[in-house]
């Protein structure tokens, strides 16, 4: 058993799942999905929702549940966990909802636990695995939550009080109508940064088998881009001396 | 209760012409004079106008009105090509002189300086507890009618007889007026009265139209918040009111109130004239919005709390709820066979759905199941259908008058049920087989065609002929003449509960918006022609209107001095005085013009009850006097040849300032008098 050195940790294979394990954590604190509702009694004002990875919602959220109960569309119950928002007796239960930190929080300890793995051959193993399982947690999530969009869309509350509302799918990115209400859904910055977090999971698993330091990589980029410029326009490739690539160790 | 004050002989009504009481000052004569001459020289100065006029009339010739011509000129964009004619912009928008008066394109809606309106609205004024009178199609307020509470400019409530309207109502100075209603005569307004419901105190108020005023409010025994209203069609032999809140009878905690059996909600009729509570009928359930059939047989009333909850859960639980079908011939056998129990002073019927009256071959209420909590109630003009609007559902469902009494399963009296949008809450109606109907959550108004809704499917979308949208949350709808058997089909006014941005900000408190739709043509486009025209700003919180030609109401512009001439002194100048009764009470008599009162002076002691009767002798119209007396709360508005009384304490000895409040003349400031008040 060897543990990797301080220097070790200048290795983009190290560094970046310790950088993505902190994006992770960080991006919990940020809104995942956000919404933005246009609705005709409001003409001066959009009003926006943001929801985060765990059962919380900011925004205009209560006055977009006095708009939704009309309907009988409510908010989810996440079942484990104490939400910000009223939970309707009504509303579809979905308790993942409530463990959607803990896959956060999983996914940021496996990247520290690869970083520093003891020996090369781990690395590269923990590198593949782990990038091979953080896809596939969040791609279950984002199957699950357009599931869960379909089903609270779909289970409207037969006793609410407006009747003739057909059942809808909100899309996770998109435009949808209900009733006289014209929502936009987006990601969040939280989104973003967990996209960012797993194209560093990326990087460093293009990288598991190179000893490339954060110093290199600037010099990485720019003959990448210069080899993208060749095929984009040699013309202009073929005023500039060649660079020199570093050694790969 | 009633007041039989301006109670007239119908034939007399409109009969009586302004100018027999006028007694002319040299001031009017001179005035007259000087009026007749700049009419001549108008007519010599002004041959545009009399061309003007040729041409509409050569038009008429052809059939086709100036205004038709217009529009459809404007429908094919053509208007361009009458421009060298003589009704081109510079004298088209004088509309007011012809008899169809908005001239000009199709959407032209504004009305010239001195020019009138074609048609009377008459507003409700929410729980400003007023009725108010606007010009459609300008849109202007014209005038406000107080009824429930006493108010400043029109002196209601401050003079004796209007203060006993205000006392004998009940005494709460105070209403939630909602849907203005027209007598009518053959179906048609015929421009005697107008009733209103006072939500607030289940009540129901007049308005004289001989005189634009208040004269009559009635409290309706067994109801707490009268809601709904409507004539009985064709020649109001009734007023009708609906209970809205289910209430325990009787109402004074004997009863308990957790048991809904103990909960009653009843349909009244009122005598149009006494102003009395005829009967009522205690149904199931609860009422809503009301319509009588246009041959008088059936009246209408929807509801929507037949789970007779208490609470907003179990009122919006059932997927159903009723509109009620009250047989008014049947009922008025029932009355006539003893069959009401005398509650409060009025007979009540029991038209519960399983009661004995309503289990025979002939029952008293139908109960036809219509999708949840309908609100709107409407029969269209040719009689034939009645809607209640949808409210929670997004239909209209129509039902075949004619089939109530055919059909085993009530169910089946609805022909039609046209799927119109989100929150259908009232309709209204056109002369072209057209329905219109507000959509509250979608903020529109939905068109469709009432045939082809009896002949869709239920739910279909096919027979909506377009929609527009209205800013924001319309209430109720009406379009002109629309209660009447042959509405006009031109303007619709959307009554919209809010304003948010569409006018300057003016605090937390927005006005409403009401906004005139013009419908005159129908085309194949989104709106199915409807065109928004103006938005206007409303005080809150006006319900419904009801739209008059013109033609139909005729209202006196000075008072006539022999429709009170049994119960008030016409005090002239010669018999202004003072009479003395007895040690405390006095009697002040003074005649008023201008600019000076009959009595320049008068003396009452300390602690007098002291009655003032205030005759205007002017003649000629809007020559208005107040009078107003300082530290005595006394403000009368006293208009030409009407007399008014005001009785009060004169408990502070001194002198006082009796002067005019209204801007009568160039000496309306000098127009004064004393009131000496000796110390006892």
């Amino acid at each position: 058993m060897q543990w990797p050195t301080i220097d070790d940790f200048r290795e983009v294979r190290r560094a970046l799942p310790v950088l993505a394990a902190a994006l992770f954590l960080g991006a919990l604190l940020l809104p995942m999905w956000v919404i933005n509702v246009h609705v005709v009694q409001y003409p001066d004002e959009v009003l926006h929702l943001q929801l985060y990875a765990y059962p919380y919602i900011a925004g205009d959220y209560v006055e977009m549940a006095g708009l939704n109960k009309y309907i009988g569309f409510y908010y989810p119950d996440p079942v484990y966990w104490t939400p910000n928002f009223e939970v309707h007796e009504n509303a579809i239960k979905v308790p993942e909802w409530s463990l959607g930190p803990l896959a956060f929080i999983a996914v940021a300890a496996t990247g520290l636990f690869v970083a520093v793995a003891p020996t090369m051959e781990k690395l590269k193993r923990g590198l593949k695995w782990q990038l091979i399982g953080t896809v596939t947690v969040f791609s279950v999530m984002l199957i699950d939550i357009q599931y869960r969009l379909y089903q609270a869309g779909h289970s409207l509350d037969p006793n609410a009080p407006v009747i003739g509302v057909e059942g809808f799918t909100p899309p996770i990115w998109g435009k949808y109508e209900v009733a006289n209400i014209t929502s936009y859904s987006r990601l969040g910055l939280g989104a973003y940064v967990t996209m960012l977090s797993i194209g560093l999971l990326v990087v460093a698993f293009y990288y598991r088998d190179s000893s490339v330091e954060f110093g290199d990589l600037p010099g990485r980029l720019r003959r990448w881009f210069d080899r993208f410029g060749q095929d984009a326009s040699p013309e202009e490739y073929e005023a500039e001396p060649p660079l020199t690539s570093n050694p790969e160790r | 209760m009633s007041d039989n004050e301006h109670e007239h002989d119908y034939d007399s009504e409109y009969e009586h012409d302004p100018t027999e009481c006028v007694i002319k000052t040299p001031d009017e004569l001179v005035a007259e004079h000087e009026a007749e001459l700049n009419d001549l020289i108008a007519e010599v100065e002004e041959p545009e106008e009399i061309e003007d006029e040729q041409v509409r009339l050569s038009l008429a010739g052809l059939d086709l009105g100036r205004r038709d011509f217009m529009k459809a000129g404007a429908a094919v964009g053509a208007a361009s090509a009458m421009a060298g004619c003589s009704f081109g912009a510079q004298s088209g928008d004088g509309g007011g002189q012809s008899p169809s008066g908005n001239g000009g394109a199709a959407a032209q809606h504004s009305v010239a300086p001195g020019e009138h309106d074609e048609y009377y609205g008459f507003w409700s004024g929410g729980h400003s507890g007023e009725v108010r009178i606007v010009g459609i199609p300008s849109m202007r307020e014209l005038m406000r009618i107080p009824m429930f509470q006493s108010e400043g400019a029109r002196g209601f409530g401050h003079d004796d007889e209007t203060a006993e309207i205000l006392d004998e109502a009940g005494g709460v100075n105070w209403g939630d007026c909602h849907h203005p209603i027209l007598s009518e005569s053959g179906g048609d307004y015929d421009g005697r009265y107008l009733w209103i419901n006072d939500k607030a105190n289940g009540r129901m108020g007049r308005v004289n139209l001989k005189y634009f005023e208040t004269d009559a409010i009635t409290d309706i025994p067994n109801m707490q918040a009268c809601h709904g209203c409507a004539v009985q069609s064709p020649d109001t032999s009734y007023v009708y009111g609906v209970g809205e809140f289910r209430i325990p009878i009787p109402n004074d905690g004997t009863q308990d109130a957790e048991d809904p059996e103990n909960y009653w909600s009843v349909f009244a009729a009122l005598n149009p004239e006494t102003m009395d509570v005829e009967w009522e009928v205690r149904v199931s359930g609860n009422l809503d919005n009301a319509d009588s059939s246009k041959d008088g047989k059936w009246a209408f009333a929807t509801g929507y709390n037949k789970e007779e909850g208490f609470e907003i859960e179990p009122m919006t639980r059932d997927d159903r709820d009723y509109l009620k079908a009250f047989d008014i011939e049947a009922i008025e056998a029932a009355i006539e066979a003893g069959e009401a129990e005398e509650v409060n002073g009025v007979p009540v019927l029991d038209g519960r759905i399983d009661s004995n009256l309503n289990s025979g071959a002939d029952p008293i209420v139908h109960y036809i199941p219509v999708p949840k909590s309908p609100h709107g109630c409407d029969v269209e003009p040719t009689g034939k259908y009645v809607t209640a609007s949808g409210k929670l559902s997004p239909t209209v469902s129509i039902i075949q008058i004619d089939q109530i009494k055919e059909v085993d399963d009530p169910a089946d009296a609805v022909v039609g049920q046209p799927k119109v949008g989100l929150g259908p809450l009232h309709t209204t109606f056109d002369n072209r087989g057209q329905a219109y109907t507000t959509l509250f959550i979608d903020s529109q108004v939905a068109k469709w065609d009432i045939e082809a809704a009896v002949e869709a499917e239920a739910g279909s979308t096919e027979p909506v002929l377009g929609k527009v949208d209205v800013h924001y949350n319309p209430g109720h709808l009406q379009a002109a003449e629309a209660e009447t058997t042959e509405p006009a089909g031109d303007w619709l006014v959307s009554l919209n509960k809010l304003s948010k941005d569409r006018f300057l900000p003016v605090g937390p408190i927005h006005p409403d918006n009401d906004q005139l739709i013009h419908i005159g043509e129908d085309m194949q486009n989104e709106t199915g022609g409807m065109e928004l025209v103006a938005d206007e700003p409303v005080y809150p919180e006006p319900h419904d209107c009801v739209i008059a030609h013109r033609d139909k109401i005729s209202p006196n512009v000075v008072w006539d001095r022999e429709d009170y001439e049994d119960e008030k002194e016409y005090v002239t100048e010669a018999n202004s005085r003072v009479d003395r009764v007895d040690d405390s009470t006095v009697n002040v008599f003074t005649s008023s013009k201008r600019s000076e009162f009959g009595l320049r002076d008068f003396t009452v002691q300390e602690g007098d009850e002291v009655t003032l009767t205030v005759t205007n002798i002017e003649g000629s119209r809007d020559i208005i006097h107040g009078v107003a007396i300082p530290e005595h709360g006394i403000n009368l508005a006293v208009a030409p040849q009407d007399t008014r009384e005001v009785t009060f304490t004169a408990d502070s000895p001194g002198v006082y300032w009796v002067y005019c409040t209204y801007f009568c003349s160039a000496l309306h400031l000098e127009m004064r008098s004393r009131m000496f008040v000796e110390p006892s």
